[in-house]
């Protein structure tokens, strides 16, 4: 038995002393009970130095706890520990590194009695997996590191880029968006977009090729397409959307689409297209022949040229190049080709406007009137003709310009100056005899153009006036207008003649007439008719005179003589005969006195009386003498006022006539008894001319106020119902006329004429 | 003064005289008992004798007007107004009387 026992123990020792893996026993505290040779060898300890060693004695406190947990679980489980790793320190201090398998030993009665298990240095092993696994680490870190940065510069592109871009799921969800470029084209925040469908975004009419784009661009894995997306604000902005298919890590394929705002182009698109269709309707709707000629074809023609010329769109789109040349008149052709020719080549110097004949499909020459530029049409310089169609307007003018010439050769014709003047008063026509007219006045010929107001600058502004009157009121004026030329008068009449375009006078032709001639003829006929007419009222004058004035003094005297020649056979007394006399003596005083007036007034009348100066206070006095020498037989009480010893007026000998006259007519009418005779001498300034003034205030019967004024104009109005003064007062008022001074009549007091009256004298003085 | 002194010697009595045609209305208008005749001048200042004529016309158309003028011209105005009767000056105090006279007896 023991044979048998020793057997196995031997074979099982050799084995174990030959393996190169330590084998090891420890009790239940971890004290080394058994172990074979390459234990030894590898913990550097002898035999006997390792034997009840404890494993605290060479672990350090962390190897301590991991030993101690690793084989308290063995020996709780019962269950073996295998590839279990630990740390401990050789018999130099090196620290090993060791890989142990782990077993629960039993007696024979299967009591836990300790551990057993293989070790392995497994050192060097680690080492290398530890060098290996920094060079790992090391590179996963530097990729790591690659990859980050390269993370972070799409990152940077994407946040940065201009463009939108989204990341899609397979059910158009957007993943991702890029912030700046989102918010800058849609306005929205990233957040605001990702989690929902790009449709979502979609412009209504676009939805649908929207998403016909996104299922084909998923199937082909890329597309393309302009659409047009919601901003925040409401508004859409046209994008141009470029997608590709990927695969991410996760290994979902995914869509990235990159959308790049052309709002501006699409804008630009639309207003090209606009435009273009603005142009079309305008030409084709335009009165105006349109034409565009690009290498001597016809590139475009509107309906309205077909009808100019005659022939139909068609046939004008299909002329072989030049062939249009045969649409011009030989006589014109030449120069519409150079000017076609070089406004297709561009070239500066080409005539924009100008007229041509042209020729219809069926012969008939028309006159043309072309606008042409040259343009940029298809990448090339081309005519852009525009025409139209003048030959009316060619007749009407070449009939105006017959007309015309019939209008000028009737005023032409017209003995009188005609000249015809627009708004601003320019004279626009002349006639051939106002040029014979300008030549008299000095007046150069070249007034054409130049305002009336230059040429003759002796107009006055009334005839202005009349011409601003007749282009507003448009009705024709005829007025005489007098002109002094070189120190002549002449006078013309001229007739206003507005001419009207659409209601409203543009021009005025003026018809003058020399009529200085029949003028002057007619003013001489003029002061005949009134020398006449004064020779004749003079005449009536004195034969009212004598039949009236004398037949009164005739009639005083007969009643006087009659009267005592009565009283003589009635044998009365001497004083009532005396009474008589006087009065007969007094009429034949007022009949001389009457004659000389008379006398004085026809030689007023017909000579001119010289003034000079002369002593008016001394006139006064011998008038003033004189008046109390004839009415003795009159209570006369005079004061005079008169602060001055000596006053000159500007005078003659007649003077003394205007006194006279005054104070006798202060006497003769007047019935009261003292008559009161006021005379007052004063100076005073009126109009700037100094005048002496002359008061006579008297108390007679007064002048009412209609007679006031007509009591000076007996000798002309020829009034036969004035009555009394003779021709004293119209006598006095023309002496007084010849002298510049003047004479009126007050009430002595003011408002009461029958007070008396206050005649009133103004002489200038010297 | 003087045809006061002429009418006077020949028996009439003036009742009143008058400077100017106003004065002349204005005293007819005053007369408790009208003048049998007026004799009216025509150049009177004022008012002449055919405006004074016809007012007193107007007062009482049955007046006796006698106008008396050297204007020859008015003596168809006069009679045209109601006038009695024209002497032009100068006339004789006899045809004076025998145009009162004339113009009275028609007064009866």
């Amino acid at each position: 038995m023991n044979e048998e026992i020793k057997a196995p123990e031997a074979k099982f020792k050799a084995i174990i002393n030959n393996i190169k893996e330590g084998y090891f026993e420890v009790d239940l505290e971890g004290n080394l009970t058994f172990f074979n040779d390459t234990l030894c060898e590898l913990t550097r300890f002898s035999r006997s130095e390792l034997l009840g060693l404890n494993y605290k004695y060479i672990t350090d406190e962390e190897s301590r706890k991991k030993i101690f947990n690793g084989f308290n679980s063995v020996y709780k489980t019962g269950k073996e520990l295998a590839d279990f790793q630990y740390k401990f320190k050789d018999k130099h201090g090196k620290t090993i590194i060791g890989e142990t398998s782990v077993y629960l030993k039993y007696d024979t009665k299967g009591n836990k009695v300790g551990f057993y298990g293989l070790f392995r240095d497994i050192t060097k092993r680690k080492e290398e997996e530890e060098k290996f696994k920094a060079k790992l680490e090391r590179l996963v870190d530097k990729r790591a590191k690659e990859l980050k940065e390269s993370e972070e510069k799409y990152r940077l592109i994407t946040e940065n880029a201009n463009d939108i871009i989204d990341i899609l799921n397979r059910n158009f969800i957007i993943e991702f968006a890029n912030e700046q470029a989102t918010f800058n084209i849609l306005g929205y925040k990233s957040s605001e977009v990702v989690g929902k469908s790009v449709l979502d975004f979609l412009h209504p009419l676009d939805k649908n090729k929207g998403l016909n784009s996104l299922l084909k661009g998923t199937h082909e894995k890329e597309g393309m397409d302009e659409i047009r997306v919601r901003h925040k604000n409401g508004t859409y902005i046209w994008l141009e959307v470029k997608g590709k298919v990927f695969v991410d890590r996760n290994g979902e394929n995914k869509g990235i689409l990159i959308g790049r705002d052309i709002t501006s182009r699409k804008e630009g698109e639309l207003k090209l297209k606009e435009s273009e269709e603005k142009f079309r309707t305008l030409t084709e709707q335009s009165f105006l022949g349109i034409a565009i000629i690009q290498d001597n074809l016809t590139k475009y023609v509107n309906k309205r040229i077909s009808e100019t010329f005659g022939y139909s769109i068609d046939e004008v789109m299909t002329w072989q190049p030049g062939e249009f040349i045969k649409r011009i008149h030989p006589d014109d052709r030449n120069f519409v080709v150079e000017q076609v020719r070089k406004k297709q080549l561009g070239e500066p110097n080409a005539i924009d406007q100008y007229q041509f004949r042209g020729l219809k499909k069926n012969g008939d020459i028309i006159w043309l009137e072309v606008f042409s530029i040259t343009i940029n049409y298809e990448g090339k310089p081309a005519d852009f003709v525009t025409l139209i169609d003048i030959t009316e307007k060619k007749e009407a003018e070449a009939k105006l310009k017959e007309s015309e010439q019939q209008y000028r050769s009737t005023i032409d014709s017209i003995r009188d100056p005609i000249h015809v003047i627009d708004k601003d008063l320019k004279i626009i026509l002349i006639n051939n005899s106002i040029r014979k007219w300008l030549k008299i006045l000095d007046i150069k010929e070249d007034i054409i153009g130049k305002k009336l107001n230059e040429v003759f600058t002796f107009l006055s502004k009334k005839v202005f006036n009349e011409y601003i009157q007749v282009f507003t009121t448009g009705k024709p004026l005829i007025s005489e207008e007098t002109s002094v030329i070189k120190d002549e008068i002449y006078y013309t009449e001229s007739i206003k003649i507005p001419i009207f375009s659409e209601d409203l006078v543009i021009q005025v032709i003026t018809i003058i007439r020399d009529i200085s001639d029949h003028k002057l003829a007619q003013q001489k006929l003029k002061r005949s008719k009134r020398k006449y007419r004064e020779a004749f009222n003079r005449s009536n004058f004195y034969k009212d005179l004598i039949s009236h004035d004398i037949n009164n003094i005739l009639q005083n005297i007969l009643s006087s003589i009659e009267l005592s020649s009565i009283y003589l056979n009635e044998g009365k007394d001497t004083n009532e005969l005396k009474q008589l006399l006087k009065i007969s003596r007094e009429q034949v005083s007022r009949g001389a006195n009457l004659i000389s007036n008379v006398r004085k007034l026809s030689s007023l009348e017909e000579t001119e009386i010289s003034t000079h100066p002369i002593e008016a206070i001394e006139v006064l006095n011998q008038s003033i003498d004189f008046l109390l020498n004839n009415y003795q037989d009159k209570k006369i009480n005079i004061d005079i006022e008169n602060p001055y010893k000596t006053v000159t007026v500007q005078g003659n000998e007649l003077l003394i006539e205007i006194f006279e006259n005054i104070l006798i007519n202060a006497v003769k009418h007047n019935q009261n008894f003292p008559i009161e005779l006021k005379i007052r001498v004063s100076k005073i300034q009126k109009d700037n001319y100094n005048f002496v003034k002359f008061e006579f205030k008297d108390n007679g019967i007064g002048i009412s106020d209609p007679d006031k004024e007509i009591i000076f104009q007996r000798a002309y109005s020829i009034d036969k119902t004035i009555s009394g003064m003779g021709i004293g007062l119209s006598l006095v008022k023309k002496v007084l006329n010849t002298y510049q001074g003047q004479i009126w009549v007050d009430d002595r007091i003011e408002g009461d004429y029958s007070k008396g009256s206050n005649f009133v004298i103004l002489i200038p003085e010297v | 003064m003087l045809f006061r002194k002429v009418l006077g010697i020949s028996g009439f009595d003036v009742i009143g005289e008058a400077k100017n045609g106003e004065e002349a209305v204005s005293l007819y208008t005053s007369f408790p008992k009208k003048p049998d005749i007026i004799l009216m001048d025509h150049r009177m200042p004022i008012k002449n004798g055919i405006e004074a004529t016809k007012q007193i016309l107007n007062i009482n158309k049955k007046s006796k007007i006698i106008f008396t003028s050297a204007d020859n011209s008015i003596k168809q105005e006069a009679l045209s107004i109601g006038a009695k009767s024209f002497l032009d000056k100068p006339f004789s105090i006899t045809d004076l009387i025998d145009i009162i006279k004339k113009v009275s007896i028609n007064l009866e």
